[in-house]
């Protein structure tokens, strides 16, 4: 083994070969520690508050957060297959109705790819809801809202690993290091379909969560990486005592 | 485990053969600008030395680095310059912040150990300036890699284009950030300077390494106030294409004259060419050293340049490298690998073939023969998922089409035969020693040292060397209450195998237990359940109670290795322990656990299980517990601890074994490792298997070429004189190694030789092999890669652990291992005998879950098949130890399964934690009680060491101070143990340790001499012929001990002690003797009978 490997073997992260966009909070706070296109963010909405997360510091979002908006450029390429994936914690989530939680999003009226939790139905709390990931409004790509179940209130008070695939024919969606549930869409999924040339993260409005190790991968991921990605995160939340999923 | 191990001490070696790169160097007047620009003259000031090496190798890198450096009284200058990829690529850059993951892109590497400094500092940079600091406390002179601190120093760093060719990196470090609060002149610094290559990935060290943060491995740099500036600029750009230009700078800016003197020897198969040149360099005076002409380029050459100060004799500039033609692309691009979308695995033993396209619905998938013929008819699937069963398939290539969507897809696959396929090699039914039959009497069946009785589908005895170590019945209950038998029925009896069947049942439920007997005590229990109603169920588990006296250990695996719970259990009643109590390891929380042991010193019970399916487990609730109840020590192993509800027959397979197995052969403390020790036999493991002739790089089971001449002069007829005529050597060198460099052909003729000096001496040359290996270059690859790899469908991959020995495995591996010993070889050794996950749905019983992520299993059945079959077949090849019992050596630190051992002789354990540490604090004694000694499974125990730094003489006292109270003679040194350790065992075997006119009794089996003192551990070796004991005494503690010992037990009249180290005699009051006892260091003593 190198022995630049062994001495980072624990700090490697399951492909890393393939990061390309990674916002972890801890030494940069709002902008990414690793990115190949634009580490700043161009715009930020809200207040950006840090607190204690899965590793070091994650973003406060949703009523009284941020949504931090990053160049697409270098950074986002719906023209070539990927992945990203983040951790997130609920907060408060048995509170009054506040409406939406947004995770991740392009937000463009000429074509939206986005995750959250469902908006639906509305008597339910956000862990009630399903988990989606909605590509809406494109010109070329047909409307389609993918789900995974809730994961339901006993999976409150832990971190949520969300890992999301695509490529030009599918996209996938896996919560918590299980295998990728895969649907097929209507059409092409590239630049053209999507064209926005930003994306954001995390939320300045609606429901409260911590988010954290928020990355972008220039492939899509395997199985087993998800799982190892996972696993890390456990280790992580292990070393620091709190619960975790499954 | 692994062979890195020899790995590590082949390169130890080797790097003490090559001269370190040296560099003494002026301050500078000129401090240059940090801006990654070239500015005309900015540089002169420093110097310069050309060139990375492969790591662990004196070969030059094929991409190519240059460094600068210079110092004033506040800073170092550092400068590098590494060459740009091709314009169609980038740099890896994609880092934005300090202290982030510099390690993933294309990086710089500083290392700085200042002169009597406590830390080796290290600092990664990339393209965008971003930097990654280290810092590692120096201990005992080394490191550890494992131990380091954050270390952020106010560095200034630039980084630039050059030409656009060049990567143009400067850094600026105040001196005082290194712990330093001035120059420290003519001092010794370690240095080593490194460019991390991707695309691909290739880590390249200035001076020879393959540890960069060990001191021992760093090149040297001198402040010196009288030394030129030198600047070797390397062997010139066109070098690879014959047009060679060796060129160094010298610069005098010194206030008086300096005598220099350099010398540049160039060797290789062509004419030596050689530079020698003297100067008086005036201050401020230039000159220029160089070697210069063209020659073809088709061979390797090694340079040695060195300048040296005349006057005062002394280097000022040391470089040592080679390099060769280049043997493959220099950059690659990583656009081009690109996940397949359709995916398949082919299995030529099954006869089955499958196939899956991704994202795909409505598919048809056809097979065809190299002639486009297609085999059979087309198959539709409406998932993107085929499969073919009972697949004959001829020796071709073949194509699987997926069309789908107007799209079609193609993979290909080999089929291929092979002489070793389907061979029968210890499969038959010899009952190999020291086993014996089975019996059976009534229900008691028994093996050599154990036996069970049968009850209920389980046992309600156990004996373990003659005592039961049940406290009461092991049962399966199903929400409490256990199941009762209603028949039982015995229905093959043979010396080697008994089965026998049990029915169990409950209201709505009936269980069979299917049991089957190996010869070595070792029993698979087939548990198929079948409820008759719809059955709602909150808690089943196998309740297993042991005698509480005789378990005070437990050992279980989760396939984090190293860091496998061994543990001394603690006192008291309760909850002792649970699986989710795991240490820290690559899974995190473990919670199924496929192995457990419980037991002592010898007596104990394993468990084990492939797969967690059918299981109805929470993540939450630990899947095992071990309690104390009074004087019960019971283990209890949840099947189901969820309501769950079972409707459908299903089975479940497991395993249990006593121990003791079987005893240690008699004579196994005379066994030394590659010595020829007093009273020894000596052995050798032939490892890397580059010693008996394989391609070290993919350590096939066979010789380079299928040639075993090799094998054949290691044979016990040939092997005392082969050492004397080593042409033969070159020759096979030669014929299988001419096209793969002159450092890989060097590195083969060193380790062939290597055997034949072995051969003078040893009595057992035992040849590596790897239970879990593949390599792409393997004639059986490209057909059996998918059967043997651990996914779940072709992964293109290969490595040395993550393969699984299943039958076809099993036959290659074992073909292969007798054609070895029949050329002449005298046992076997097998690396990374250990469990591991197998990801392959058509393997073995890993399944989907039902979100659709693979549950993998452990191979355990396959892996003690593959040893248990090369055991036979040792046993059937003569190729055994004294006692007749076959020479198979099992590398399995920290991993010590009982089913696995049951059939081996040796076991070689603690390749862990190398370094500069104190051997006390590196094992504990729960680790060397449940995994080391070899008690419980009959194995002879050998142990891995590897010690580092400037006090080795220390480490070894450390190491003896534990081992040999732990009476641990076999031992593998993997580096850094001195002459004190051979003495020291030597005196044991000059008094005839090992033989039967001594009884050996370790700390851990009440010897005869005791002490009150908790800390100190004694080993005694009485002689039974004459009034005589040998004393090992060893200190666990760091502070100095008085340690009262009582010598009653010896049955002594009076008592006179020497110490044999030194041979002074040390005063005895009768039977008690007083002694003191540094912190973590050793005695030996002979007490004789006055």
């Amino acid at each position: 083994m190198p022995a630049l490997f062994l001495a980072f073997m624990l700090l490697w992260p399951p492909a890393g070969d393939a990061l390309r966009f990674e916002l972890n909070f801890d030494r940069s706070g709002a902008r990414a520690g690793l990115s190949e296109g634009k580490p700043e963010p161009i715009q930020v909405f809200g207040t950006v508050s840090l607190r204690d997360g899965l590793q070091g510091k994650a973003l406060f979002c949703g009523d009284g957060g941020a949504s931090l908006r990053f160049a697409s450029a270098g950074n986002l390429n719906f023209d070539k297959p990927g992945s990203l994936s983040f951790w997130f914690f609920p907060l408060d989530w048995d509170a009054d109705h506040r409406y939406r939680c947004f995770f991740f999003g392009t937000e463009s009226s000429q074509g939206y790819f986005g995750i959250q939790q469902a908006n639906d139905p509305k008597d339910r709390k956000p862990y009630d809801r399903d988990l989606q990931l909605m590509i809406l409004y494109s010109k070329t790509l047909a409307s389609t809202v993918v789900a995974l179940p809730p994961f339901g209130k006993n999976a409150l008070g832990r971190w949520h690993l969300i890992a999301a695939n695509w490529d030009a024919g599918s996209v996938a969606l896996s919560l918590d290091g299980q295998d990728f549930s895969v649907w097929q869409l209507k059409g092409r999924l590239d630049r053209t379909a999507i064209p926005s040339e930003h994306f954001s993260v995390g939320s300045s409005q609606h429901w409260n969560y911590l988010l954290d190790e928020f990355r972008i991968y220039s492939r899509k991921l395997t199985a087993q990486e998800v799982q190892d990605i996972y696993q890390q995160g456990l280790q992580k939340v292990a070393k620091k005592g709190s619960t975790l999923s499954r | 485990m692994r062979i890195s191990a020899f790995i590590l001490l082949l390169s130890s070696l080797l790097l003490v053969a090559s001269e370190p790169a040296l560099l003494r160097l002026p301050p500078s007047n000129i401090p240059p600008r940090i801006d990654g620009k070239e500015t005309p003259g900015e540089w002169d000031g420093a110097s310069g030395s050309f060139g990375t090496l492969r790591i662990g190798s004196g070969f030059l890198s094929q991409r190519n680095t240059h460094f600068k450096i210079a110092y004033d009284q506040d800073y170092l200058y550092f400068r590098c310059q590494s060459e740009l990829p091709p314009s169609s690529m980038n740099l890896v850059a994609r880092v934005h912040e300090d202290q982030g993951k510099v390690f993933l892109d294309d990086a710089v590497e500083l290392l700085l150990l200042p002169p009597g400094g406590k830390y080796v500092y290290q600092l990664l940079m990339n393209f965008n300036a971003r930097s990654l600091g280290i810092k590692y406390p120096i201990s005992y002179g080394s490191v550890s890699h494992e131990i380091h601190q954050e270390w952020q120093p106010a560095v200034e760093i630039a980084c630039g284009r050059l030409a656009d060719a060049w990567w143009l990196l400067e850094l600026r470090m105040p001196i005082k950030d290194l712990g330093l609060t001035a120059v420290p002149w003519d001092q010794q610094w370690g240095l080593q300077m490194i460019r991390d290559w991707q695309q691909p990935a290739e880590q390249s060290p200035w001076n020879r390494s393959s540890m960069f943060c060990d001191p021992a491995q760093m090149g040297v740099l001198i402040m010196d106030q009288n030394a030129p500036v030198l600047n070797f600029r390397g062997p010139g750009q066109d070098y690879l294409a014959g047009k060679i230009d060796l060129l160094c700078d010298l610069f005098n800016p010194t206030g008086h004259p300096l005598a220099l003197k350099g010398s540049m020897i160039l060797e290789s198969d062509a004419a030596p060419r050689q530079a020698e040149s003297e100067w008086l360099l005036a201050p401020a005076g230039k000159e220029l050293f160089q070697l210069r002409f063209e020659d073809t380029p088709h061979t390797s050459r090694h340079l040695k340049l060195k300048i040296i100060d005349r006057d005062r004799n002394i280097t000022l500039l040391q470089r040592q490298f080679s390099w060769e033609p280049p043997t493959e692309a220099v950059w690659v691009n990583p656009e081009q690998n690109r996940m397949q979308e359709l995916d398949f695995a082919f299995y030529p033993y099954q006869k089955f073939l499958k196939a899956k396209l991704q994202n795909a619905t409505e598919t048809v998938f056809t097979l065809k023969n190299s002639a486009g013929t297609p085999w059979g008819s087309s198959l539709t699937s409406n998932d993107g998922q085929a499969e073919w069963r009972e697949l004959e398939l001829p020796s071709d290539t073949y194509t699987i089409e997926a069309t789908a969507e107007g799209r079609t897809h193609q993979r290909q696959f080999q089929v291929s035969n092979f002489p070793w396929e389907h061979n029968q090699i210890g499969l038959d039914d010899s009952i190999i020693p020291p086993f014996r039959p089975l019996q059976l009497e009534q229900r008691k069946i028994s093996a050599l040292l154990t036996a069970y009785k049968v009850r209920n589908g389980f046992w309600d005895a156990i004996d373990a060397d003659g005592e039961n170590i049940l406290a009461a019945p092991i049962e399966l209950k199903i929400d409490g209450n256990p199941l009762q038998e209603t028949s039982f029925a015995v229905h093959r009896l043979t010396p080697h195998n008994i089965q026998c069947t049990s029915v169990l049942g409950l209201p709505g439920l009936e269980v069979e237990s299917h049991q089957d007997y190996d010869y070595d005590g070792m029993c698979k229990v087939s548990l198929r359940f079948r409820p008759k109603n719809p059955l709602d169920l909150q808690k089943v588990w196998i309740e297993i109670p042991l005698r509480n006296e005789f378990v005070s250990l437990m050992h279980s695996v989760g396939n984090v290795m190293k860091k496998n719970p061994a543990l001394v259990l603690p006192e008291g009643e309760g909850l002792l322990w649970h699986s989710l109590m795991a240490s820290e390891g690559r899974l995190g929380k473990i919670n199924y656990r496929p192995y457990i042991w419980l037991g002592g010193i010898y007596r104990g019970l394993s468990w084990f299980a492939q797969s967690d399916r059918y299981l109805s487990l929470s993540a939450e609730i630990p899947a095992m517990e071990i309690r104390r109840e009074k004087d019960h020590l019971i283990l209890r192993i949840f099947l189901v601890n969820i309501p769950t509800r079972w409707e459908k027959p299903f089975e479940l397979v497991m395993g249990f074994q006593a121990t003791p197995v079987k005893p240690q052969p008699e004579s196994w403390r005379r066994l030394s490792a590659r010595r020829q020790a007093p009273n020894s036999i000596p052995f050798a493991t032939l490892a890397g298997p580059a010693i008996w002739g394989s391609d070290f790089h993919y350590t096939a089971p066979y010789p380079a070429g299928h040639d075993y001449s090799m094998i054949q002069q290691l044979a016990k007829d040939k092997r005392r004189n082969a050492w004397q005529n080593q042409q033969d050597i070159n020759e096979f060198v030669q014929k299988h190694f001419s096209g793969a460099g002159e450092e890989k052909q060097n590195f083969v003729r060193r380790h062939l030789e290597r055997g034949r000096s072995w051969g003078k001496f040893c009595d057992y040359l035992i040849p590596y092999l790897n239970s879990r290996t593949l390599h792409k270059d393997w004639d059986s690859y490209p057909v059996y890669q998918d059967e043997w790899w651990c996914s779940d469908y072709r992964a293109n991959s290969y490595d040395e652990y993550n393969n699984t020995p299943v039958r076809s495995y099993q036959d290659m591996m074992v073909f292969y291992a007798r054609q070895l010993v029949q050329q002449g070889l005298d046992g076997i050794y097998y690396d990374n005998v250990r469990d591991w996950p197998v990801s392959d749905t058509s393997t073995g019983p890993a399944w989907k879950q039902s979100d659709g992520s693979i549950q993998p299993y452990f191979d355990i059945f396959d892996m003690r098949a593959l040893i248990k079959r090369t055991a036979v077949m040792l046993w059937q090849e003569n190729k055994t130890l004294l006692d007749g019992r076959p020479f198979l050596i099992a590398h399995m630190t920290n991993t010590n399964l009982v089913p696995f051992m049951s059939f081996t002789s040796m076991t070689l354990d603690l390749e862990a934690f190398y370094g500069s540490t104190d051997f006390q604090e590196r094992f504990s004694d729960g680790w060397l009680l449940n995994s080391t000694i070899g008690t419980q499974t009959g194995n002879i125990p050998q142990i891995l060491v590897q010690n580092s730094g400037t006090h080795i003489e220390w480490l070894t006292r450390t190491f003896l101070a534990v081992t040999m109270p732990y009476d641990l003679p076999v031992v593998m040194v993997a580096g850094g143990i001195t002459n004190t350790f051979h003495k020291s065992w030597d005196m044991l075997r000059n008094f005839g340790y090992g033989t039967a006119d001594v009884e050996s009794f370790p700390c851990w089996n009440s010897p005869p001499v005791k002490t009150a003192n908790k800390d100190v551990r004694i080993a005694v070796h009485r002689h039974r012929k004459r009034q005589e004991s040998i004393l090992c005494i060893g200190s666990k503690t760091k502070t100095d001990l008085t340690v009262e010992l009582s010598l009653a037990g010896l049955n002594y009249q009076t008592n006179q002690i020497t110490d044999l180290e030194n041979g002074k005699e040390l005063p005895c009051n009768g039977t008690n003797l007083q002694l003191s006892l540094p912190g973590y260091d050793f005695r030996i003593l002979l007490v004789r009978e006055k």
